[in-house]
């Protein structure tokens, strides 16, 4: 699942179109879309805007394979308009932290250093792009997601030829993201390939539940009956687990039940290490 | 090799760092104060990072050089170990690194002229004694050598210090930096071995059995000391018997008077340490059976360890001197 954050509605309107999405509520200002592969949040302009419409997004849709982007425009000294770059450090005008995305692969979009600002400003620095989201929106997003899944995509708006006016051209803002579209997506599916692949089927889930069914767990019973039988889908064949079932119906209790478990694990584990 | 370099404010205009930039000269350069900021904050993913890490170039301050603790030694006065990168390019299943750090970017320390002084200043403090360096305690000595230059950076300062030693400590097969050179009586290159169905299913990236055998002769013929590592000791099935013909294998092919040392050590692992490596690869055999949680520590139940260790210590001992042996249980 994509979970998008833009501050402008002309930023996200793009997005919402090519994935689909339709409103699905709110928080305070912010608006929510949602469709089929991601989630978007309208937050307002500034950091705290982003940070709060962040954590509201997070808090509703709790999913732990999430892809976070804020999606925006920057200002850059000499960048040409409508050239994308991902933030590889971000800082913020109001905060000591930096921040470092990390990208594991081989990124289709060129890194720039993000410094996130309170007030709008023409003041343009070398090699440094400036926003007024980035910061606030990354450090909320990571109480939901670790550093490789959460990134700040921003495409120039301005620079010192041609710098922020007052008055934005919400049509050109528009369109500058949207032909963005194609080139997220490509970030997207590389981050995705690195997501490992999680080690379980229908059968863990439906053992798991018959175990519930059959013996009332305290939460450290359940935890270890979880991480057991999700070892023993991770190496066991399917003959293998048929006969595993078949602990359900043998043990008599709970305690005996969990250690058959780690038996079994005990066993096939040592077979299957190499 | 590299798609991204951190570079620490102090060492900007470091030699070491301005050779490597001109080297990578494609690298997405990214400036830091302290490498810290990078490496240590929690919401990372040391699986994901290790698919393709950054190099992250730094300073190495404060103590460089530590003690090891006291039953890691191989027989000198004083035993220590220094670290000249975190992190190696292996990806060893077991290997602690992978629970200890947040990161899997490599750190490299550039400042080796440093290191150098301490190790010098350490073995001079004592000349009447005996002092050994451990390197690679959390990286591989020469894995990276060719980006690092560690070698030839390090070995000419022992070729000068006669009461110091230095241990190399690698599963690489990239010895070239070492056979372009005289060999040192004091310098002992050792490598880490397991049977070839450990190095092949658990030991990934790291150059096969066979092939780390070939450096260990090529060493031997030039002249240099080497070690053999046995550790961890992984317990599968048949291992003994895997063990035995293993042990065999490796002494046959290289003759003993090259090896200055031998040590032998069980899979042990502290307990949030393991928690960390178990949670990152929860498909991952080894960390699932058979292992039970002493003094702190993860390791495998009593009698299997001591099964398979003893069973181990002696078939090495059909092979070697007593005092060339280092068991550590
Ligand atoms: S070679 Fe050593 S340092 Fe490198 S991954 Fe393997 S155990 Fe760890």
């Amino acid at each position: 699942m994509l979970h998008f954050s833009t501050a402008l509605h002309c930023e996200a309107q793009g997005i919402i179109a090519h994935y689909d999405m339709k409103p699905s509520g709110g928080h305070g200002r912010a608006q929510f879309f949602e469709g089929e592969k991601a989630r978007l949040a309208i937050t307002g302009v500034g950091a705290l805007n982003s940070a709060i419409a962040t954590t509201a997004l997070g808090s509703k849709y709790p999913n732990d394979e999430t892809i976070w982007l804020n999606v925006g425009i920057c200002g850059h000294l000499d960048a040409p308009i409508g050239n994308p770059f991902i933030a590889n450090r971000i800082s913020s005008n109001t905060s000591r932290d930096t921040l470092y995305p990390q990208f594991p692969w081989k990124s289709n979009i060129k890194g720039i250093e993000l410094q996130t600002l309170s007030e709008p400003s023409t003041d343009y620095k070398t090699n440094q792009a400036f926003d007024m989201e980035g910061f606030g929106f990354y450090k909320a997003a990571l109480a939901f997601a670790s550093t490789e899944f959460i990134h700040c995509i921003k495409v120039v708006s301005d620079n010192a030829a041609q710098p922020a006016s007052s008055h934005f051209d919400k049509h050109a803002i528009a369109r500058m993201i949207e032909l963005q579209i194609p080139v997220i997506e490509t970030l997207c599916e590389s981050i995705d390939e690195l997501r490992p692949k999680k080690p379980s089927s229908n059968w863990s889930s439906s053992f798991i539940q018959k175990a519930k069914a059959r013996f009332r767990f305290t939460e450290t019973e359940t935890h270890q009956l979880n991480k057991r039988v999700t070892q023993l889908d991770a190496i066991l064949q399917q003959d293998e687990k048929t006969k595993t079932d078949l602990l359900l119906i043998e043990s008599s209790n709970k305690k005996t039940f969990l250690s058959q478990l780690q038996s079994t694990l005990n066993q096939f584990s040592t077979r299957n290490i190499c | 090799m590299f798609e991204r370099i951190y570079i620490e404010a102090a060492i900007r205009e470091h030699p070491r760092t301005l050779a490597l930039l001109e080297r990578y000269p494609k690298a997405e350069r990214v400036n830091c104060e302290r490498y810290g900021e990078i490496f240590n904050p929690n919401r990372q993913n040391f699986r994901i990072q290790k698919q393709n890490p950054a190099l992250i170039l730094a300073e190495k301050r404060g103590t460089r050089v530590l003690p090891t603790p006291p039953d890691y030694g191989l027989g000198a006065d004083r035993h220590y170990y220094f670290s000249h990168m975190l992190n190696c390019l292996y990806d060893c299943r077991y290997c602690f690194l992978q629970g200890m750090y947040q990161s899997a970017n490599y750190i490299l320390f550039v400042n080796f002229e440093d290191f150098r002084s301490d190790i010098r200043t350490t073995a001079e403090s004592q000349p009447d004694e005996q002092h050994f360096f451990f390197s690679g305690y959390d990286c591989d000595s020469l894995a990276m050598d060719s980006v690092t230059g560690f070698a030839d950076a390090f070995l000419p300062l022992f070729e000068d210090l006669p009461n110091a030693w230095l241990e190399l400590r690698t599963k690489s097969v990239n010895v070239k930096p070492l056979l372009n050179r005289p060999p040192l009586p004091n310098v002992v290159v050792a490598f880490s071995l397991n049977p070839e169905p450990i190095a092949k299913s658990v030991e990934h990236r790291a150059p096969p059995l066979p092939a780390r055998i070939n450096a260990l002769k090529k060493l031997s013929e030039a002249g240099w000391k080497v070690g053999l590592r046995f550790d961890p000791l992984i317990h599968f099935e048949n291992c003994i018997e895997v063990y035995r013909d293993f042990i065999d294998h490796v002494f046959d092919s290289i003759p003993i008077e090259a090896v200055h040392s031998i040590t032998l050590g069980s899979f042990r692992s502290p307990k949030s340490v393991f928690k960390k490596m178990e949670s990152l690869y929860p498909e991952e055999p080894l960390f699932m059976g058979n292992l039970d949680l002493k003094n702190g520590m993860v390791a495998y139940k009593k009698s299997i360890e001591s099964d398979l260790f003893e069973s181990t210590r002696k078939r090495i001992l059909t092979h070697a001197d007593e005092d060339k042996f280092f068991p550590c249980q």
